[in-house]
């Protein structure tokens, strides 16, 4: 059964170590508990790279890779 | 005598053409130097001694019976090992993939093929391009040649190592977010990140498809010309392949760059991730040195380095993630621990993470188009400082300061890496130039004015 949990935690809100466990088990990833600590340790990083890449943008802004098809000939 | 362990690409090409030098002499010479330095450097994964003899004859015969190809008959080189030659194991360094053997090549390799090169064998990487440096993987971490106790960089690491030591004339790597241009700036030699879709990915292993490119190292920026020129052009395999005219990079290296608009791009380096003195020394003499030369050298901001980095980083792990996601839930522990804890990392970014940071590519490519129209070329650092050691590397550093080459993976920019002088310690120091899109001449053109007019290719490290 897969439980829900969030993995957009708000800048500066930490991540706990069940919280880490609970996304692991959800991603079916069988990581050593020996690692859990550094990836644990790590997640303020990509916390802010996450906030880092969130700015106020109206609907309509795309991304660089909206799928152009093939002109017909 | 033939001074052998030095020769660059361009050198070898012209003696071998004026049948001064032999391919299988060549060949012979560097098979030599690998049997005796490559036990301590680690720089090749898999040497093809009899596969490259086998080609250097047949390049001897057709030279000598008229068949010339062009600059790259008879030159050894070697390929990172996530491209795939044929019958050949490509593993990307990884115990995943150590039984993997394609059945045909790489489009690249089937170009540099074409063109006479000896392909001399597949070469060191970190694993899938992107864990590193580790030491539970099953081919030993590539040394720097320059002290092999430093980083190599990476993740193209054996590729700059066997150029920078003379073991190769042109190293063939790939580059997400620095792979060709830090592991040149830590080993001194010249490396280039092409124009995304200028050459084929197809058939190369990948790490994250829309951020990689594939290029040369070499130890000139004339020998990458070479090199680009038998890589570059349009393959239907690979949809991001553009069909569009290769010009003659060689042609181009016209040692003129009067009146190029160089942009200095001092903010990445002094403010948002502040390089050591040494390397900003360095390049603060080389924008002196393009001033000398008939630049005009101004400078450029823009927004600052880590949201260039948050936009390329979480495209980089998510894109990899995603491509690994079966293997991580199936065979965890036969990943590496450097690469597999840094894609679990990976998989706590969400879709809309991802999303947001595609959404914001579009939004810093417009503005790096908006600012190149004032400039030909930008100048910056290519890292913080010269090769760092080792043990110095943490497991999640890629994560800790942003990348100071990872915004010309986000603009799909041409960008190379040059060496700008040497620390007191010896050690190679470098900066990168940076150019518009499809502009890959005007940058090879800058860095080989630049390298004639210094005496950086003039040392080597000393190796015993």
């Amino acid at each position: 059964m897969l439980i829900k949990v969030s993995n957009n935690l708000c800048l500066g809100e930490k991540m706990t170590k069940e919280e880490l466990d609970i996304a692991l088990m959800n991603l079916g990833l069988q990581v050593p508990e020996t690692e859990r600590a550094d990836i644990l340790n790590a997640v303020k990083y990509i916390e802010e790279m996450k906030t880092l890449v969130r700015k106020p943008r109206f609907l309509t802004t795309e991304p660089a890779n909206t799928i152009a098809f093939p002109k017909l000939k | 005598m033939m001074d052998f362990d030095n020769l660059t690409i361009t050198t070898a090409a012209t003696l071998i053409k004026k049948g001064e030098l032999s391919p299988v002499e060549l060949l012979e010479s560097k098979l030599q130097r690998i049997t005796k330095l490559d036990g301590q450097l680690n720089s090749f994964i898999h040497l093809l001694m009899d596969d490259a003899r086998r080609t250097a004859q047949n390049c001897e015969r057709e030279i000598v019976s008229g068949n010339y190809r062009g600059p790259l008959h008879g030159i050894p080189i070697g390929l990172k090992d996530v491209y795939n030659l044929a019958g050949v194991p490509t593993t990307a360094h990884s115990k995943i993939m150590q039984d993997y053997v394609p059945s045909s090549d790489a489009f690249s390799v089937k170009r540099l093929k074409e063109a006479g090169a000896i392909i001399m064998g597949k070469l060191a990487t970190h694993e899938f391009a992107f864990g590193g440096p580790s030491f539970d993987l099953p081919w030993p971490l590539a040394r720097n040649p320059w002290d092999t106790t430093r980083f190599t960089g990476g993740s193209s690491s054996g590729s700059a190592v066997a150029v920078a030591a003379g073991l190769i004339l042109g190293g063939i790597a790939s580059d997400t977010g620095g792979s060709i241009r830090t592991p040149a700036a830590y080993c001194g030699v010249a490396g280039l990140k092409p124009t995304y879709g200028l050459i084929s990915r197809s058939g190369i292993l990948p790490l994250a498809w829309s951020l990689e490119s594939a290029g040369p190292m070499a130890w000139t920026a004339e020998d990458c010309a070479i090199l680009l020129q038998a890589m570059a052009g349009f393959d239907p395999m690979d949809p991001t392949s553009m069909n569009c005219p290769i010009p003659d990079y060689s042609a181009a290296l016209t040692n003129d760059i009067k009146g190029l608009r160089v942009g200095l791009l001092r903010q990445f380096y002094t403010i948002d991730n502040p390089v050591n003195d040494a390397t900003r020394n360095a390049i603060d003499a080389a924008a002196h040195d393009l001033e000398k030369m008939g630049c005009i050298v101004n400078e450029i901001q823009l927004s600052p380095l880590a949201e260039w980095n948050a936009c390329g980083v979480i495209i980089m792990v998510t894109e990899a993630y995603a491509n690994h996601e079966a293997n991580l839930q199936q065979r965890f522990m036969d990943y590496g621990e450097i690469f597999r804890d840094r894609l679990a990392l990976a998989g706590l970014f969400t879709a809309a993470d991802y999303i947001q940071a595609v959404r914001r590519r579009r939004e810093l490519i417009e503005e790096f188009d908006r600012k190149m129209n004032d400039f030909d070329v930008i100048l910056t650092a290519t890292t913080a400082n010269e090769a760092p050691k080792i043990e110095a590397i943490g497991k999640f550093s890629i994560f800790e300061r942003p990348l100071l080459t990872i915004p010309y993976n986000v603009t799909g920019s041409p960008a190379m890496t040059v060496c700008s002088g040497y620390s007191d310690a010896g050690l190679p120091l470098s900066m990168q130039i940076i150019g518009k899109r499809f502009e890959d001449t005007t940058v090879l053109r800058v860095v080989d004015a630049y390298e004639r007019a210094t005496a950086w290719r003039r040392r080597r490290p000393v190796l015993q």
